[in-house]
């Protein structure tokens, strides 16, 4: 026999402990009825039944699995794991290579910090007047400029290989 | 872990990415989250694959999770739509259709030996089955899990209106195709 909803909804929320006390009165009186006490009934029937309904337990293993999929979601790829052995070594010949070249920048502008002075100074010593003085001052430049003149030159050239020892007899036997 | 943590502890653990913290949300959520699937989908082997999915989902999307609301209804409403996605359109037709004439020669035949229980649960599970897939997931969400209606909202997506109009059909079909199972008892 199809229940009236709001009769249904009444009875689902006073088996839930959500009426107030008049509220749960005033259906208990409802109840009195035989239609109104068979759906309370019913009602009360099938949320036990429900209750106990479907497979208690998972099957057994199914835990496991689980796990073993989340293992697997959570393990870092294999490559990746190769990878990151190997960059400790890398990071440190980095660092080394990065560390020479700061101090070698630094003791190149120390240097050009230091001719820089020396400028003046081989400038004034040479005399101030004439060709010889002109010269001293170049050369003074030259020297000064050497560390910039040298990093400039082997950024822009590539270095050449050593000339083995039978190309120099060869050349030379050729110069003579 | 040694002593059982509740749910709020197990959830800052798990967030943190303890192992022994995941290990135990998976013993102590897989029995809800195979009863959820399991009622909605046709076959044991599906439902099982849908509880892997469930956890895989539940790890990927932690970060997301309220620690202010109640961790079953947050794991029970991942389950729920896994169930739903793997049924995609069938989700809202019947999964395993029973003929109402076949329930009504289950429902008066001479009770069989063995536990009326057992009887009971059978009768059921036709009726369920005549439900569909949401609706079964509704009403086993509500009374065998024990969520509220608001909390049915929340896991299902849907409106606290919808969700009320979905039970009270669910109840008025299961006790009509019950009906007369319910008279002889």
């Amino acid at each position: 026999m199809p229940v009236d909803r709001e009769l249904d909804e009444q009875i689902e929320r006073y088996l839930d402990g959500e009426l107030s006390a008049a509220e749960s009165v005033s259906l208990e009186h409802e109840l009195a009825a035989p239609e109104a006490a068979a759906a309370l009934s019913t009602a009360l029937f099938l949320r036990e039944a429900l209750r106990e309904a479907g497979p208690a337990e998972p099957p057994t293993g199914l835990q496991n699995r689980i796990l073993e999929v989340l293992s697997l979601e959570t393990a870092p790829p294999a490559w990746e794991t190769a990878r990151e052995s190997e960059a400790p070594v890398a990071r440190a010949t980095g660092r080394v290579r990065e560390w020479s070249a700061s101090a070698r920048s630094a003791a190149q502008g120390m240097a050009f910090a230091w001719r820089g002075p020396a400028l003046a100074v081989n400038a004034l010593s040479a005399g101030t007047t004439g060709t010889s003085a002109t010269l001293a001052g170049l050369a003074t430049a030259r020297w000064a400029l050497g560390p910039l003149a040298t990093a400039a030159s082997a950024r822009t050239e590539p270095k050449r290989p050593p000339r083995s020892w039978w190309r120099r007899l060869l050349s030379h036997r050729e110069e003579t | 872990m040694g002593t059982e943590v509740d749910d709020a502890l197990l959830a800052r653990r798990c967030r943190e990415g303890e192992a022994a913290a995941w290990r135990e949300l998976v013993r102590r959520f897989t029995p809800l989250v195979y009863r959820v699937v399991r009622r909605m989908l046709p076959s044991d082997a599906d439902a099982q694959d849908a509880s892997q999915q469930t956890f895989v989902r539940i790890h990927r999307s932690f970060g997301s999770y309220d620690p202010a609301r109640p961790l079953a209804a947050w794991i029970a409403r991942i389950a729920y739509h896994v169930a739903l996605r793997r049924l995609g359109a069938r989700a809202d037709r019947l999964v395993a259709p029973i003929e109402p004439d076949a329930l009504g020669e289950l429902a008066v035949a001479p009770a069989a030996e063995g536990p009326e229980s057992r009887e009971t649960a059978a009768l059921l599970d036709a009726a369920l089955g005549r439900l569909s897939a949401q609706d079964r997931g509704l009403v086993m969400l509500r009374y065998r899990e024990g969520l509220t209606d608001a909390e049915l909202a929340e896991a299902t997506g849907m409106p606290i209106g919808t969700v009320k109009t979905r039970l009270f059909r669910a109840r008025a079909e299961l006790r009509r195709l019950l009906g007369p199972a319910l008279q002889e008892g």
